[in-house]
C-alpha cells in the first residue's frame, strides 16, 4: 500500500473520532455575545467613516486649538512629571485641548494608574483617568518594541467585571499620522466616555480595544468623495486583539461634588421661544438642558457659537451635546469647577433652525428631479449609481463662507418615505455609510451624501431635514449662579 | 423560513432572525472550530468571533442561500488567522523559557495534527473539511472560492507534505495494512 493512503486512512480514523467531540451547552451564549459585538462593529465603522469625511476640514480647527492650548500650566506639569512613568501623560494632558480637564489635572483630580495589557511585544497602557459621576477621560499609551511599527486604537469598548456593555457613550479618534512629540514607536491618546444622567460606574470597569498598525506612510486610505462603489471592507491581518484592562473607580473620590443649578428661563429669538432648563456642574463637565417650546412656527435643531462665560470673561467652551433642542438637548461645556468663579452665564448669539412647513426634501430618484426643497440653496447636484444595490444621492448647499458654519452634521433624516406612504432606512452599506457632508469644492458650496438601497421606490420620496444652515438670531446671557 | 428568508429578514434588523441562522447550524460549526484550534475555549470563542463578523458585514453578503458557505469560511480564516497569531505567541514564550518535555505525555495523533497545523493554509483546509468534517471536493472548492481542480491538486500536495512531515522515512507511524 502506498504511504499516501496510509496517511490517508490515518486522517480518516482522526475524522471520526472527531464526531466524538463533546459539544458544550453553552454554544447559543457565545454566539449572542457575538451578535452584541457584531452591532458594535457597525457603529464603529459608521463613526470611522464620518470622521473620515470631515477630517480634511477639521484638521484645520484641531491644529489651531492645539496651539492655543499647548502649555497651559508648566507649574503643575513638572510635579506631575515626577511621578514615574507619568512624564508621557504630561505631555498628552498639555495636548489635551479640554480646558476642564486641564483644571482637573492641576487640582490632582487624575487617579494614576499605570496598567497594561501586552500582545505580540504590544503594550496598551492606561496611565490615569480623570473621572466624576458624569465622565470618564481615560489616558492611554500604545507602545511598540518595533519603533518602526506604530498602533493606533481599534474598537475600544468599555464592560464591567462581568462582562457587561456600560451604557455610556465613547469617544475616541485616531489622528492618522504619527505625533512627532512622541518617541518612535510610542502612540498615546484618550477617551472620553460621557454617562447618561442617572448612570452609575461600577467599582470596576474594564476596557478593552484591539490594536491596529498604522500603514505605511502613518496614514489611513483617504475616503473618496467621488466614489462610485461601496467601499470595500478590508480586514487588517495584522490587528492584534485581545487587550483587556481592569480600571478600579474610586467612588469616594468624587463622590458629592455635583452642582444643581435649576434656571427655568425662556429667551425669544426672532419669535422662536427657547427655554434654558437647568445647569449641572461636575468637575469634568457642565450641561445644560435647553428646549424649544412646541407652539414654535421654527423648528430650532441646536445652539451656534453657545459658551460659558464667568465674571472675568474667561470662557469655558462647548464640547458636544445630545438630543436636538426641539426634542429637549443637553448641552456639553468645558467645567469651571476647580476654577470656583463667583458668576456663570451662558450666552450666544444664534441656532440653527428652519420653518416647521419647510421641513421636507421631496426628490423623484428616477428622473433626477428635486420636487421641493427648503431653500433655495439646496440643490440636488446628482443622482448616481453607488455599486450595484446602492443609489448615490449628493446634495450641494450654497453657503455664505463668511456667516455660515462649516456643516459637520447631516442634513437629512435617516428615514423617508416613499408616495404611498412607506417609511424606509437610508442604505446600510457594510463599508461605513458616508452620510454628512464636506466642505470641498467651491467656497461658497457645501456637500451632503446619502446612499438608499436601489429599490422601486413609488415615486417621488419625502425627505426630513434633521439640521440645516439656516439661523435665527439674537444676543442672549443668562445667569447660572 | 428557508434560508434564504432568513437572511433577507436578518438583513432587515431582525436579530432574532440571525441568531436562528447562526444556531441552526451551530453543531457543525463548533467541530469545524474545535478540529482547527482543539480546544474548547477557543473553538467557542472563534464561534463568537464569526457572528460578530458576519452580523457586522451581513450587508456585503450578495447571495442569501450562501449563507452557510460564508459562514464557514468567515470561521475558518479566523481559525487559521488565530492559530497564526498562537504560533507568534508561542515562539516568543520558547525564546524565554524553554518548554520542559514537550508532548512527552500525549499520544500519537497530536503528531499529525502538529503536521496538518504546520501545512500552508491553503491545505491546511482541504485536510480539515475533507478529513474532520466529511466535505465534498465540491463543496470545499466552493467554500474555498477555487476550482474544483486546484482543490484536487493542493489536496494531493497537503498529503505528500503530511506525509514527508509525519514520517521522514516512510517508517513506522502508521499501521501498514
Amino acid at each position: 500500500m502506498s504511504n499516501h493512503d496510509s496517511v490517508e486512512l490515518e486522517l480518516g480514523l482522526a475524522g471520526s473520532k472527531g464526531t466524538d467531540i463533546k459539544l458544550p451547552d453553552n454554544i447559543d451564549s457565545y454566539l449572542s455575545r457575538g451578535i452584541e459585538q457584531g452591532k458594535m462593529e457597525r457603529r464603529n465603522v459608521k463613526t470611522r467613516m464620518r470622521r473620515k469625511v470631515l477630517s480634511s476640514a477639521a484638521a484645520c480647527l484641531i491644529l489651531l486649538t492645539c496651539i492655543f492650548t499647548i502649555r497651559n500650566s508648566p507649574v503643575f506639569a513638572s510635579i506631575i512629571r515626577d511621578i514615574p512613568g507619568m512624564e508621557g501623560l504630561v505631555n498628552l494632558i498639555q495636548k489635551s485641548s479640554d480646558k476642564g480637564i486641564q483644571l482637573a489635572l492641576q487640582n490632582d483630580f487624575i487617579q494614576p494608574l499605570g496598567v497594561s495589557d501586552e500582545h505580540e511585544n504590544v503594550k496598551l497602557t492606561v496611565e490615569g483617568i480623570v473621572v466624576d459621576e458624569a465622565r470618564l477621560v481615560l489616558f492611554y499609551a500604545i507602545e511598540s518594541l518595533n519603533p518602526n511599527k506604530e498602533y493606533n486604537l481599534n474598537s475600544p469598548d468599555l464592560t464591567d467585571a462581568g462582562g457587561e456593555k456600560l451604557k455610556v457613550g465613547i469617544r475616541w479618534g485616531n489622528s492618522g499620522g504619527r505625533d512627532e512629540s512622541e518617541p518612535r514607536g510610542v502612540h498615546r491618546g484618550t477617551i472620553d466616555v460621557l454617562l447618561i444622567d442617572g448612570e452609575m460606574l461600577p467599582d470596576e470597569i474594564v476596557f478593552k480595544a484591539k490594536l491596529e498598525p498604522l500603514d505605511e506612510n502613518g496614514f489611513n486610505a483617504p475616503v473618496d468623495l467621488d466614489a462610485t462603489e461601496p467601499p470595500q471592507i478590508v480586514e487588517n491581518p495584522s490587528i492584534i486583539e485581545g487587550y483587556r484592562i481592569a480600571i478600579p473607580i474610586d467612588h469616594a473620590k468624587f463622590a458629592g461634588m455635583k452642582e444643581e443649578y435649576v434656571l427655568n428661563q425662556t429667551i425669544t429669538v426672532e419669535d422662536q421661544h427657547i427655554s434654558f432648563v437647568k445647569a449641572t456642574v461636575h468637575p469634568t463637565r457642565i450641561a445644560i438642558e435647553v428646549q424649544s417650546d412646541d407652539g414654535n412656527s421654527k423648528q430650532v435643531f441646536s445652539a451656534g457659537d453657545i459658551q460659558l462665560v464667568d465674571e472675568k470673561g474667561e470662557v469655558w467652551r462647548s464640547i458636544g451635546s445630545s438630543g436636538m433642542i426641539h426634542d429637549k438637548a443637553v448641552l456639553f461645556f468645558e467645567s469651571s469647577y476647580f476654577h470656583k468663579p463667583k458668576k456663570l452665564y451662558v450666552e450666544g448669539s444664534w441656532f440653527r433652525a428652519l420653518d416647521k412647513d419647510k421641513m421636507d426634501v421631496v426628490i423623484d430618484t428616477e428622473r433626477k428631479l428635486l420636487i421641493q426643497a427648503p431653500v433655495a440653496a439646496l440643490k440636488l447636484k446628482s443622482i448616481s449609481p453607488f455599486g450595484k444595490s446602492y443609489t448615490k444621492l449628493t446634495l450641494a448647499i450654497e453657503v455664505d463662507p463668511e456667516i455660515d458654519d462649516i456643516m459637520g452634521y447631516s442634513v437629512l433624516d435617516n428615514k423617508f418615505k416613499d408616495a404611498s406612504g412607506k417609511e424606509y432606512n437610508m442604505a446600510d452599506i457594510g463599508g461605513g455609510v458616508l452620510s454628512g457632508s464636506s466642505g470641498r469644492g467651491k467656497m461658497n458650496t457645501q456637500e451632503s451624501y446619502q446612499y438608499l438601497d436601489y429599490k422601486d421606490y413609488k415615486q417621488p420620496l419625502t425627505f426630513r431635514v434633521i439640521n440645516y444652515p439656516n439661523y435665527i438670531r439674537e444676543l442672549y446671557k443668562i445667569r447660572i449662579k | 423560513m428557508t434560508t434564504e428568508q432568513l437572511v433577507l429578514a436578518a438583513k432587515q434588523g431582525d436579530d432574532k432572525a440571525f441568531f436562528q441562522l447562526v444556531s441552526t447550524e451551530k453543531e457543525r460549526l463548533y467541530r469545524i472550530a474545535f478540529s482547527y484550534l482543539r480546544n474548547e475555549t477557543e473553538a467557542l470563542e472563534a464561534l463568537q468571533e464569526m457572528t460578530c463578523r458576519a452580523y457586522a458585514k451581513l450587508s456585503k453578503l450578495k447571495e442569501p442561500r450562501y449563507f452557510n458557505t460564508w459562514l464557514i469560511r468567515i470561521l475558518i480564516h479566523y481559525c487559521i488567522d488565530e492559530q497564526k497569531r498562537k504560533s507568534k505567541v508561542l515562539s516568543i514564550t520558547h525564546l524565554t523559557e524553554p518548554l520542559k518535555a514537550p508532548h512527552a505525555d500525549l499520544d500519537e495523533r497530536l503528531g499529525l495534527e502538529e503536521a496538518i497545523e504546520k501545512l500552508d493554509p491553503r491545505y491546511q483546509h482541504i485536510i480539515i473539511l475533507k478529513y474532520y468534517q466529511d466535505m465534498t471536493l465540491t463543496d470545499i472548492a466552493r467554500l474555498l472560492e477555487k476550482p474544483e481542480g486546484t482543490v484536487k491538486t493542493w489536496l494531493n500536495k497537503a498529503l505528500t507534505q503530511l506525509r514527508s512531515q509525519i514520517d521522514p522515512k516512510g517508517g513506522a507511524v502508521f499501521v501498514k495494512s
